[in-house]
This record gives C-alpha cells, sequence and structure tokens, in this order.
C-alpha cells in the first residue's frame, strides 16, 4: 500500500507525461472501439438487409424475353423481372425509377410505406435536397405521384448514377420506387432480371453456370452485372473493408507510440530510482516486490487508458453509424457490440506495456543492491553512436543539438516515429483530396472533350449526327481473372474529343492500341505485351498488343481505332455504339442505353472533394493534438534530462534565448526528418491502401500529394513545434542556477 | 580595488522562520591577487562567492567587481557579467556528460567575445591527448582541469573556485591548485577560492575566515606560497 502511493505520487509528480501516454492510449483505444464497432454493425446491417431482402447475385438483360419461374425453377433460384428507367424530373436532373420487387431485392421503407397507385418511395437524400416531403406530388414521365416514403434498396445501397462516378450528386440524381403497373407505363424502360441462388455458396460459378445455359438456348444476354462488381452494392464492402484495415493500422501505430513512451518513462524513472531500489532491498524487499511497483505504472495507464478510451469509443459509435448509414442507407438494426473485441482491447495494451515494462526493469532489478545504491552502473554511459560520431568540423550549436539527439536513442526514435505517425494522419486526407484533384483535372477534365455521351440500345451504322463523334465500346474481363474489368473503346483515329498524351506530355492520338497508365499499372503492362480478354456480353475472347500507353488518369481504357475495333468485334466497318455530343440531345423512346454527363461526373467530383472537408479537418485537428502532445512531452523530457546543463549555461552567462535555441530547438532535426519521412511513409500506404480498393473502386486512383499541402502540412507541424516549445519555455525559466552549484555529477 | 564588498547581507526565509547566512560582510581583493574563503558549513561562504559571481542577489550592501555595482544590475546585466568577467570552477567539475572535452570548453568559448584558441588551452591544462573523451572517461583529476579549461578559455578577469579539490586525492589537488596558480599568473586572473583546507590558505594573498555569516579573521601575505609546496 505504501509503494502504490509512491505510485501515485509519482505520476502525480509527473503528470504531463502520463496524461500524455494516457491520451496517447486513449486515443488509441477510442479509434479502435470506434472504427471496429462502425466496421462491424456496417457488416451486420448489410448481411441482415441483403439476406432479410434478398438481394439478387445477379442482374442481367436479354434481346429475348425470357420466363422467370421457369428459369428460377432450372437452376434454384429466385428470378423477377424488374428495371429502371431514367426519367427527367426537372432540367438536368435524373430520377432513376425502379420497379417494386417481391421476390428479390425487395425494397424497404426507411419512413413511409411502399408504393400503391400512383406512389413513389424515393431515396431520402434526393427527396430532402430537392424539398419532397411524404405526401407531396412529384411529377415523373408526364405523371403526377405521390410520396409515399423513403426508399432502402438493397441492390442500390450507394446512390450513384455509374460506375464512373465517384459520388452522387443528389441535385441531379437519385432513386424511386413504383408499383409494377406504374413502371410499365414509363418510357425509357431498361428491363433486368434479378437473380438470387438458393444455394449461398459457389455464386461465381452458379452464374457461369446459368450464363452458359442461356447462350446455348439461343438467348442473347445483352449486360450481365455480378451484385459482387456493382458499385451501388460492392461500395458498402469496400467502406467496411478500409474502416477494419484502418481500425488496426491507426490505433497499431498509436499503441507502439504509447509502447515507447512509457517504455522511455520506465527507463529514466529506474535509473533515477537506482538508489532507492538499492535501499529497498538493502531493507529486505524481494525482486518480485519491486518488480509488481514498477508494473503497476503501465497496468494504471494501460487500464484506465483503454477502459476511458474504449468508452469514448462506444459513445461516438452510434454518431459514426448513422453517419454511415447516410452514405449507405439500409435499415436500422439492432446494433451490437463484440465482447471479445472490448477484452481485445483491454489486454492488448496492458500485455504490451507491462511486457515491454517487465523486460525494462528486469536488468536493473539484477543488479546487486550495493551498485544500486551507488547510483547504479548505467549513470551517463555513453552509448556507440555518441562515441563515433565525428563532428569536429561543426560549429559548436551543431554539435550540441546532435549531441542531445543522440544521447537518448529511444526519445529520439519516440520523437522520430511520432512525428513521422502525426505526419501521415495530418496529410491522409489531403493525399486523398490531391489524388481526386489530380484524377479531376489531369484525368476526366483533360482526356474527356465533349459534354455528352450518348450510348445506343442497338449499333448503328453511317455517319452520325452533325456536330458529333461516333465511337464504339466493349466491357471486357482478363481471360484469366474475371473480377477485373474494363472497356475497349474504338475512337477516329484522329480524334479530338478524346485526349492522350504520352509519359513525356506530348499529345498522343489512337491511331494504335492504346491503355491509359492506370490499367497498365494494374495489370503490370507495358508496350509490346499483349493482352487476353473476353467481351462480358457474349464471351468471344479477343487478344490485343499494346502498342502505346497513355498517361492519363481519367479512367481504365483501352483505345484503338475504330475501324480495327469494329473488324476485331465483328461490327460492319461504320458502325458504333455511341456518340459524343458538346449539345444534349433527344432521341426516340427506347433508342438510348445510357446517357452521361461529364459536367455532372465533374459535379460528383466536387462533391466527394467537398465531402472529404471534414475529414481533413479532423484528420489535421487529431494529429496537431498528437503532434503537440509527443513534441510537449519529448521536449519537457529534454529539459528534464538537461536540467544541470541549463543551469550551467545560465551561470556561464547564457541568455534565455540562446538556451532555448540549443536546448529546445535541438529536435528540429528529428522534426524535420520526421516529416519528411512521414511523407514517402504516407504515399506507400495510401498506395497500398488504394490498390486494396482498385476492384470495389471501379477506378485507378493515383497516389499524389500536391505540393502546397505538403508545405501547409509542414508550417503546421512546425507550428505545433514551436508551440511545444513555448510551453516548455517555462520550464526552462524555472531551473535555477543553485541547481548547477549543488550538482554532485561527473 | 578589484573586488570591494561592503556591508553585504544576505538571509533566506522559509516558512515563518528567516536564515541570516551573512550579517554585513566587508572584503576586498586586487587585481591579480589570490583570495580565500575558509570557513565551516554554513558559514556563508557559498552564499557570499554567489553573490559576488552575481548568481544570486543581496539583500543590503555592496559588491563592487571591477568598478561595476553589481547590486543594480537587472537579471540580463547580471547574465552580461557572468558572460564576460567571471569564470566558476566547482568541486564537483559540473562538466556536461554527453559532450567530449573539446566540446565542453566550446561550451563557454561558443559565447565569449574573444575567446582564446581551444586547442591551446587544452594544451596549457596537458590534456590535449584526451580532448575527444567524454568526461566519464576521465579522472577526477583530469575532469577538474577540463573545468579549468572550459574557464580559462574566455580569459575571464575573475575565476570563481568553489572546493575545487574537495572531490580530489592530495597529488591531484596539488596539481590542480598549481594549475589554477599558473593562470593567475600568465593571464592575471583574479581568483576567489573557497575551501575547508586551511593549507591551502598559504597560497593566498588574502584569506577570509567566515563563521555565521561574519569574516572573523583576515590574514593577508605579501606573496602567495608556490601551490606545489604545499602540504596537508
Amino acid at each position: 500500500m505504501i509503494l502504490f502511493k509512491k505510485v501515485i505520487r509519482t505520476m502525480l509528480e509527473y503528470k504531463a507525461r502520463y496524461i500524455g501516454a494516457l491520451l496517447l492510449l486513449m486515443i488509441s483505444s477510442m479509434i479502435f472501439v470506434l472504427m471496429t464497432t462502425t466496421s462491424l454493425n456496417l457488416d451486420k446491417t448489410f448481411q441482415t438487409f441483403s439476406q432479410r431482402n434478398l438481394l439478387s447475385d445477379a442482374e442481367f438483360s436479354t434481346n429475348t424475353e425470357i420466363d422467370p419461374a421457369a428459369l428460377g425453377r432450372e437452376f434454384a433460384a429466385q428470378v423477377e423481372l424488374g428495371g429502371t428507367a431514367d426519367c427527367t424530373v426537372k432540367a438536368g436532373q435524373t430520377l432513376r425509377v425502379f420497379s417494386l420487387m417481391n421476390t428479390v431485392n425487395i425494397p424497404a421503407a426507411q419512413e413511409g410505406k411502399l408504393p400503391g397507385d400512383s406512389e413513389i418511395m424515393l431515396d431520402r437524400l434526393f427527396a430532402e435536397t430537392n424539398g419532397y416531403k411524404i405526401g407531396d406530388i412529384i411529377r415523373v414521365a408526364d405523371k403526377d405521384f405521390t410520396v409515399s416514403g423513403y426508399a432502402l434498396l438493397p441492390n442500390f445501397i450507394y446512390v450513384v448514377k455509374s460506375k464512373e462516378a465517384l459520388m452522387n450528386d443528389p441535385q441531379t440524381f437519385g432513386v424511386g420506387v413504383v408499383g409494377k403497373a406504374d413502371f410499365a407505363a414509363l418510357p425509357e424502360r431498361n428491363e433486368v432480371y434479378a437473380l438470387r441462388f438458393d444455394g449461398r455458396e459457389t455464386i461465381k460459378a452458379q452464374e457461369a453456370t446459368v450464363k452458359n445455359a442461356l447462350r446455348s438456348q439461343g438467348v442473347q444476354i445483352t449486360n450481365w452485372q455480378s451484385t459482387a462488381k456493382k458499385v451501388n452494392v460492392s461500395y458498402v464492402s469496400m467502406e467496411v473493408g478500409v474502416l477494419a484495415k484502418m481500425s488496426a493500422a491507426v490505433p497499431l501505430a498509436m499503441l507502439a507510440l504509447t509502447c515507447v513512451l512509457l517504455g522511455m518513462l520506465m527507463w529514466r524513472m529506474i535509473r533515477k530510482e537506482s538508489v532507492i531500489i538499492g535501499t529497498f532491498y538493502a531493507h529486505g524487499y524481494r525482486r518480485g516486490e519491486l518488480r509488481r511497483h514498477y508494473l503497476m505504472f503501465p497496468l494504471l495507464v494501460s487500464v484506465l487508458g483503454s477502459v476511458l478510451g474504449s468508452l469514448l469509443g462506444l459513445l461516438l459509435v452510434k454518431s459514426m453509424f448513422n453517419f454511415m448509414l447516410t452514405a449507405f442507407p439500409m435499415p436500422i438494426y439492432e446494433m451490437t457490440v463484440n465482447p471479445w473485441l472490448m477484452v481485445f482491447v483491454l489486454l492488448l495494451p496492458m500485455l504490451v506495456l507491462c511486457g515491454s515494462t517487465w523486460y525494462i526493469i528486469g536488468g536493473t532489478l539484477k543488479t546487486p543492491p550495493a551498485v544500486l545504491m551507488k547510483g547504479g552502473d548505467l549513470k551517463n554511459k555513453v552509448n556507440f553512436l555518441e562515441r563515433r560520431l565525428g563532428l569536429e568540423r561543426f560549429s559548436f550549436s551543431f554539435k550540441f543539438q546532435i549531441r542531445e539527439q543522440v544521447r537518448s536513442l529511444s526519445r529520439t526514435f519516440f520523437l522520430l516515429f511520432g512525428v513521422v505517425v502525426a505526419t501521415m494522419l495530418m496529410l491522409y486526407g489531403l493525399t486523398m483530396k490531391s489524388s481526386v484533384d489530380y484524377m479531376l483535372n489531369e484525368g476526366v477534365k483533360e482526356l474527356y472533350n465533349f459534354k455528352y455521351e450518348y450510348v445506343f440500345s442497338q449499333e448503328k451504322t453511317g455517319i452520325p449526327p452533325a456536330g458529333t463523334e461516333q465511337f464504339a465500346a466493349a466491357y471486357v474481363s482478363l481471360a484469366d481473372n474475371e473480377d477485373v474489368s474494363f472497356y475497349v473503346t474504338g475512337v477516329l483515329p484522329d480524334t479530338e474529343r478524346i485526349k492522350l498524351k504520352d509519359t513525356e506530355g506530348r499529345v498522343l492520338k489512337p491511331e494504335q492500341v492504346t491503355i491509359t497508365a492506370p490499367l497498365a499499372e494494374k495489370l503490370k503492362l507495358d508496350e509490346g505485351d499483349s493482352l487476353k480478354v473476353f467481351d462480358t456480353e457474349n464471351s468471344q475472347e479477343h487478344t490485343f498488343t499494346i502498342e502505346k500507353v497513355a498517361d492519363t488518369y481519367g479512367g481504365d481504357f483501352l483505345f484503338m481505332p475504330l475501324a480495327q475495333f469494329n473488324t476485331e468485334f465483328g461490327q460492319p466497318g461504320d458502325a458504333y455504339m455511341g456518340i459524343w455530343s458538346d449539345e444534349p440531345m433527344t432521341f426516340a423512346p427506347g433508342e438510348i442505353r445510357s446517357t452521361k454527363s461529364i459536367e455532372g461526373v465533374i459535379k460528383g467530383f466536387g462533391i466527394l472533394i467537398q465531402q472529404m472537408g471534414a475529414m481533413i479537418y479532423g484528420l489535421i485537428a487529431a494529429a496537431f493534438a498528437i503532434s503537440l502532445i509527443i513534441l510537449y512531452l519529448v521536449t519537457g523530457l529534454v529539459v528534464d534530462e538537461s536540467r544541470t546543463s541549463i543551469s550551467l549555461m545560465k551561470v556561464f552567462g547564457y541568455r534565455k534565448k540562446e538556451i532555448g535555441r540549443l536546448i529546445l530547438g535541438s529536435n528540429t532535426f528529428i522534426v524535420v526528418a520526421g516529416y519528411l519521412l512521414g511523407i514517402p511513409a504516407l504515399l506507400g500506404t495510401v498506395g497500398a491502401l488504394y490498390g486494396s480498393l482498385t476492384e470495389s473502386l471501379q477506378v485507378v486512383l493515383p497516389v499524389k500529394l500536391n505540393f502546397g499541402y505538403m508545405l501547409g502540412g509542414f508550417v503546421v507541424v512546425m507550428a505545433t513545434y514551436e508551440l511545444a516549445k513555448l510551453m516548455c519555455r517555462k520550464k526552462v525559466a524555472r531551473i535555477p542556477m543553485s541547481e548547477a552549484l549543488k550538482a554532485g555529477a561527473e | 580595488m578589484f573586488i570591494n564588498v561592503q556591508n553585504l547581507k544576505k538571509s533566506y526565509s522559509s516558512g515563518e522562520s528567516k536564515n541570516e547566512v551573512l550579517k554585513g560582510v566587508n572584503l576586498t581583493l586586487e587585481k591579480g591577487q589570490i583570495g580565500v574563503l575558509l570557513g565551516p558549513s554554513g558559514s556563508g561562504k557559498s552564499t557570499l562567492m554567489n553573490l559576488i559571481g552575481g548568481i544570486d542577489r543581496a539583500d543590503s550592501g555592496s559588491i563592487q567587481v571591477d568598478g561595476l555595482e553589481l547590486t543594480g544590475l537587472d537579471d540580463d546585466q547580471l547574465t552580461d557579467y557572468r558572460r564576460d568577467a567571471v569564470g566558476f570552477i566547482f568541486q564537483f567539475y559540473n562538466l556536461i556528460p554527453n559532450l567530449t572535452v573539446t566540446e565542453n570548453i566550446e561550451v563557454v568559448a561558443n559565447i565569449a567575445g574573444n575567446p582564446l584558441d581551444v586547442d591551446t588551452v587544452l594544451e596549457a591544462v596537458g590534456l590535449e591527448a584526451k580532448k575527444r573523451s567524454f568526461p566519464r572517461e576521465l579522472s577526477g583529476g583530469e575532469q577538474q582541469r577540463v573545468a579549468i579549461a572550459r574557464v580559462i578559455v574566455k580569459n575571464p578577469k575573475l575565476l570563481l573556485c568553489d572546493e575545487p579539490t574537495g572531490a580530489l586525492d592530495y597529488e591531484t589537488s596539488r596539481g590542480v591548485l598549481s594549475l589554477l596558480q599558473k593562470v593567475n599568473r600568465e593571464f592575471g586572473t583574479s581568483i576567489l577560492m573557497i575551501t575547508h583546507n586551511t593549507a591551502i590558505g598559504a597560497m593566498a594573498e588574502v584569506v577570509y575566515k567566515l563563521r555565521s555569516g561574519e569574516i572573523t579573521e583576515t590574514l593577508r601575505h605579501e606573496e602567495g606560497s608556490s601551490a606545489e609546496r604545499i602540504e596537508w
């Protein structure tokens, strides 16, 4: 009990250090619990929603009508005919109307009820953004519908118009659900069969069987969309994956920081208390009793930190989960907390921190009491690096600051590691923004020199309408990896609508088979390599030899001259699938399969960048807090360990500023080095993250970090460092000159 | 008069109790002289030295060093005074453990207005072979030589030594005292030294004996004995 009082008093005496350790551990536990529980609940909600509302495994269209019931019986599946119709509500505003399904992809009402006759359910964001409340009237395709409720669609959870768009603009795009009879009256319907297998294993193989069977019956599949690859659904699992990855990486880095910090504190305390430990031994204390005493420090920090952090995390889970549900609208089921996760959160820091302390104190406790009572044998040992440094030719200030750094390698490592982590956190959001900015400015805006893209339901031949340019496209998958899909696009060799450039920035005309850089990166291909793909619509295989690589991040494309495309895909020489235009155009009902507005895509990017703002500022604030804690603690440690030197310098006539520069400024090299190391570490990490997301994201994001952001991040880190120095300046001022006079060291 | 201390008083308060450490001390020392302060623990020697060194402030009285009145100086002026005019040597050397011998000397050379060459100073104290060593790797006598080198590198007017041989054996102590005497004679540096050892008083021109904050006796010698000849 007496020894426990010593623990508490020591902690209170050095409260900043222990509070710092506690805060780092709290943040670590909080992030872990928050992200893991959110990810767990998001996944559980998605699974429950998919099961209860029977999410389809695939959606497909055919050139002839098929009997859903017969197909279902043949392949042990539920099949239902539904579809979508893109209707214009206002100018420039598209509402994708879904047919109300009863057996597969059954919608749920988040509020209100499922639609009856002349009723429509809207997605909440679209309804709220455009001022539609339940009971209001909305005119869709020249017919008035009453808003019956807010729709939740299992096959359209992430509301986004197409796989090229990253984010939706609810002012220009939304979804609605109407009854089957109302749907049948809509123009430009795209009829789609939804298919869900009864057997929940080997979905891919079952899909292949159905496709082959249909083709053998002479049915042409005009479109096949596996749900696993549909962005409106796959983004949910991607988010679950990102959260799971982040929930492991960030807290582990913080736990490692806490571990190094506590290890350092314990090491210093043991060194400082060697006389006390020797005296305890002399009085008959056993090694085990002293070990227990010193383990009390990490035990208290780990238990307090992880319990408080976990509680805070649990408190915030609901808000974060609700925020996630605004991006991925799904029904709210009962939230769960994994009890084993809580045990893990409590045990891991305890084991790691107590384990490292056990190791650190072990050596000292083995030292004989007589040696300990003389101050131990560790006092002022010169480490190998200090001994080997050849600093003769440098100025005294430089030498002194370097010596301060190498004096305590663990302290320097802690500072370096801490600044690296803080830099990564701070620049993480900004890197994502830079990447999206780059993709938008150097990719989308550079690549497309048109405003509208119209894809026809059937190929056309001849000369396209005036002012437009024709193209053809086939959605293909790799022959040896069906999960990797992209467009092969046939364009006019001298096209001005698609702007490509080579790696040196020179204009590149798609007169040869040209692959875009992100796709080449993804497939690890270079000029001269060949590529085997199959057409997802008819499974025919094609082999292409890459002749050029275009340095554009506008998307994953393989461009080739239109004539070559037509020959390869067995089309007439003057055939085309779609047209590009600068003006909006109107077509006969059923003539158009899809339209794309580049402005809409750009707007989507804009919204994504805007929504990133909160995350970016949040991360900067978190990084600021963490770096302030680390920098304050390390600067404080430097001051504490240099008390005699500071006092001596005062006696010698050093001015406050000179002492500040030498002692407080000694960490400048490490802070700068930590920042500089943090950037490649971050870019590598983000690259790996993007790589793992490529499949679900359908686009390859380039890893970019704007120089301005790098500079801004540096300013923030240095400002934090200056603040930490300012906070420690008082500490330096309080050190009396008498300390040097009383010093009995060396 | 190089040092002229008049009616110097200093007390320390601790709660309600007040401890009068110096009770009106008068002391003088001519330029280039060696003065020794002798007295038991608690007699006020260190306090007197701290006040003359500009480390502490007096309650009343006057301290003049080379014509500069210290009692009226503010903190910055006192810092300048310590920086330019005074050098300190401590009983436990107070070297910075993670700096080499050369770097420990540079701590002072770095802020001195017109420092001597570090290598010349190291040669003068006989430590040129140890310039890259760390304090821990030196004997007590060698460490005190480094401390002396650290002070003379800025060529101060006044050297204040607090028990400079207090932690050394007889032979080493004589070596250190000889070195101090050499500094005094070669550079004309005035030295004021605290010691318990009455024998050391023989090398001084003036010996002040302190007891309970007062100077009880002043002994003046025409010329101090050579440190080599002092025995105890």
